[in-house]
């Protein structure tokens, strides 16, 4: 008897205090954490399919003998399509191996923005404004990396 | 009466057990994606042989198609081990990769730090879901820091691109040698920082920090409680992350080796907390850091994806067997290696800058 109130008193204890991770964080967490599984997996098999296929934007080898031998990125493209790329070259070459192995390295790190933004939804209805805004200035900042809209030397 | 008093407590008793066996696993890192792990183990092996026995790629002067092939495997299987090795010591799998490439390859600095940040924020992607269902992760925390992180990464990263398009060579030499420096300091942080405070007691909450609400709790699963609470020194943190952001987008580093720091010893922020933060943190970070990098074209897919791969399965075996290890024999391993790498660093630093050849390993 005396054990089952120690159990009863437990019982409590660990129903009142113990806490529930916010929705904020569990749609946050969420999407990053099958956003960058599905972003692995486009990358396997675009990986495959470079080689199996030999269906490339940029011919492989010579892009692999080229860095190996230490030449600086900017050669390697230069040597292989004749310019540096500057964007999201990957997205109108999808149908290539290593355009589809690019999407999905992209993807995955891609899955942080909407994370934020859901979070920051999810944030904004728990009426914790000032993180709600942090998240949305985080994501914003993302963004603004993921347009490239600072621009970069070419 | 009894009766039913009786079968209230006993379902109550049930409802606890299933509460503790469903903390036991979703609460511990170790229970949570192992399935999806060997489900892409499974598929990567799979894709790697169909890659050897049905490969069209053709062979170079310098290459062969096997060992682009063996480039690719060995990058994944390194990975792996980079992953299980951050994730044991507790630092992010760039600060080894960056500097272990950097020091021991003559691949671009530019491609290799591009590839140090996708290294860097994979594992702490990975580990993003499990660390917020178990309510580890403060999101409130990570919010206030991702700002100062994000921003310093971007302007590491953006420096990075604008120094090896402008400087060339030199401007390599001068990344190996200040990564260098770095890293001694980091491996001396290592040597000297080891007494973290679990639970830091705050004895004063400065009137910033305290309007911020940077409070919270969470069930610790060894101690079967509650543990309550409060950051403190909001702006020195703050500040502290900038340089935090600058250094990971810089070097590719990441920057996990001091957001646990910076969250446990300066913002008085629990360790488990901080570890936990510390992942989702860089991932924020490097995420912001590495479309300078994608943009430029300074990500090479196949080289990159591999690494990405590794650090994905790596990560989650890394956490199913960080109970089963001694952490303080993989920390000694982790100052080994920056300490080695930095000495290595230094050296091709100065014989770029200097233009001479130094007669040491």
């Amino acid at each position: 008897m005396a054990q089952e109130m120690v159990i009863t008193k437990e019982i409590i204890i660990t129903e009142e205090t113990k806490p529930k991770p916010p929705l904020a964080a569990i749609v946050y967490g969420e999407i990053i954490y099958w956003g960058t599984l599905l972003g692995a997996i486009i990358a396997t098999i675009g990986t495959a399919f470079a080689f199996i296929a030999g269906k490339n934007y940029r011919d492989i080898p010579q892009v692999f003998s080229l860095a190996w031998q230490g030449n600086n990125i900017a050669t390697v493209w230069n040597e292989v399509i004749g310019k540096l790329p500057q964007g999201h070259w990957y997205l109108t070459k999808l149908s290539s191996g290593d355009g589809l192995t690019m999407f999905g390295i992209a993807f995955g790190v891609f899955a942080v923005i909407p994370a934020m933004f859901f979070s920051g939804l999810a944030l904004l209805k728990q009426k914790e404004y000032l993180f709600s805004a942090l998240a949305f200035i985080a994501g914003l900042i993302c963004i603004v990396a993921f347009l490239g809209l600072i621009a970069l030397p070419s | 009466m009894g009766v039913l008093s009786a079968l209230k407590r006993a379902r109550r008793k049930a409802e606890y057990l299933l509460e503790v066996a469903t903390l036991a696993e979703a609460g511990s890192y170790e229970g949570t994606g192992m399935l999806e792990a060997a489900l892409l183990l499974f598929l990567i092996a799979i894709s790697y042989i169909a890659m050897a026995l049905f490969s069209k790629v053709h062979p170079t002067e310098i290459m062969s198609p096997s060992f682009m092939l063996g480039i690719i495997v060995v990058s994944f299987l390194l990975s792996t081990g980079i992953a299980i090795v951050a994730v044991i010591a507790g630092v992010g799998g760039g600060v080894l990769f960056t500097p272990i490439v950097l020091g021991f390859t003559s691949l671009d600095t530019l491609l290799v730090r591009a590839t140090g940040l996708v290294v860097a924020m994979f594992s702490g992607l990975i580990s993003t879901g499990p660390f917020m269902r178990k309510g580890l992760a403060d999101i409130k925390i990570v919010y206030f820091c991702s700002i100062p992180i994000v921003l310093g990464a971007m302007v590491g990263a953006f420096s990075a691109v604008y120094l090896s398009a402008y400087l060339g060579a030199l401007g390599d030499a001068i990344v190996r040698l200040a990564l260098g420096v770095t890293l001694v300091f980091i491996a001396l942080m290592f040597v000297f920082g080891g007494a973290k405070t679990e639970y830091p007691e705050v004895k004063h909450v400065d009137s910033f920090t305290k309007r911020l609400r940077l409070s919270g709790s969470y069930w610790e699963e060894s101690l079967k409680k509650l543990i309550n609470y409060q950051a403190t020194r909001g702006i020195p943190g703050f500040l502290l992350f900038a340089l935090v952001g600058f250094t990971g987008g810089f070097f590719g580093l990441g920057g996990g080796w001091a957001v646990v720091p910076v969250l446990n010893f300066v913002m008085a922020v629990p360790l488990k907390v901080s570890a936990a933060c510390s992942g989702v943190l860089l991932a924020i970070g490097n995420a912001a850091a590495i479309w300078p990098y994608i943009i430029y074209g300074a990500l090479l897919p196949l080289f990159a994806a591999p690494w990405m791969l590794g650090q994905v399965v790596g990560g989650i075996i890394g956490a199913t067997i960080l109970v089963k290890v001694k952490a303080a024999f993989v920390r000694y391993i982790l100052i080994g290696i920056l300490f080695l790498t930095s000495i290595k660093l230094i050296i091709r630093g100065v014989e770029g800058i200097f233009g001479i050849d130094l007669p040491i390993f």
